[in-house]
């Protein structure tokens, strides 16, 4: 009989809800993070902006890798039992849907955006960090909704073992 | 659907990771079916009716299981 792995190996879970509130903080930090370096809102340029978007990276992955939620998707599917393996079929096709409707919505905006300011470059109004801002939400965006997906999909009370 | 796992793991004082061994799942399933949060497969719901020595649909219903009381009063003629 192939033997599952345990949800928690290494040390005891992190409650489904803490996992919750990660998902939203920390996208809601590196906007923050990210809006007050584009604007340089910042009491030093560049600095405080990316200390809330590394703040919001370092939350995001203690939070969820440190949970056994992360365990759905990282682990071998042999060792997931038939449950699991549904949920994660579920959390990663809602996650594509949601992850393609951003995209859209995201690019079509822009363009809009371009369009009524006439600035064909976001370099001009924003400097060049913009891009690599982008590109970094967009990854992490990509990397943590369907462990944020899966958090909210998870009852909040895990069954115990007895 | 509906089951009675939970009465039936209570009958015999096993855990929920006892029964999930016996069957080859995580114990987190074992709750999620007991609580209806998941429905199981037939295979692992006839590996339950197997464990439990009982037949399947003493096991899973798609209709609500009469309370067990009730059904005791009843074969004893008390309602």
């Amino acid at each position: 009989m192939l033997e599952r792995t345990p949800r928690f190996p290494h040390q005891p879970p992190m409650r489904v809800m803490w996992v919750r509130w990660l998902t939203l903080a920390g996208p809601v930090c590196y906007l923050a993070g990210a809006t007050i370096d584009a604007l340089e809102l910042g009491p030093k340029q560049g600095g405080f902006g990316s200390l809330l978007v590394i703040i919001a990276l370092t939350a995001v992955l203690f939070g969820l890798y440190r949970t056994g939620v992360a365990r759905i998707f990282q682990e071998h599917l042999q060792y997931l039992d038939e449950a699991e393996r549904l949920i994660r079929a579920q959390v990663l096709a809602r996650a594509y849907q949601v992850f393609t409707l951003v995209i859209v919505v995201g690019v079509i905006g822009t363009d809009i955006f371009l369009d009524l300011t006439r600035k064909f470059e976001w370099s001009v109004q924003f400097g060049s960090g913009i891009y690599t801002l982008v590109a970094g939400a967009i990854i992490m965006f990509a990397l943590t909704l369907p462990t944020g997906l899966l958090a909210w999909k998870l009852p909040a009370e895990e069954p115990t073992e007895d | 659907m509906y089951n009675r796992i939970a009465v039936l793991r209570a009958e015999r004082g096993l855990s929920r990771k006892a029964l999930a061994q016996a069957v080859n799942v995580n114990f987190q399933t074992i709750g999620y079916l007991e609580r209806g949060d998941y429905n199981a497969s037939l295979e692992l719901a006839l590996k339950l009716a197997r464990f439990f020595d009982l037949p399947v649909e003493m096991v899973f219903s798609l209709e609500p299981f009469e309370l067990l009381s009730r059904q005791a009063m009843n074969k004893e003629g008390l309602t």
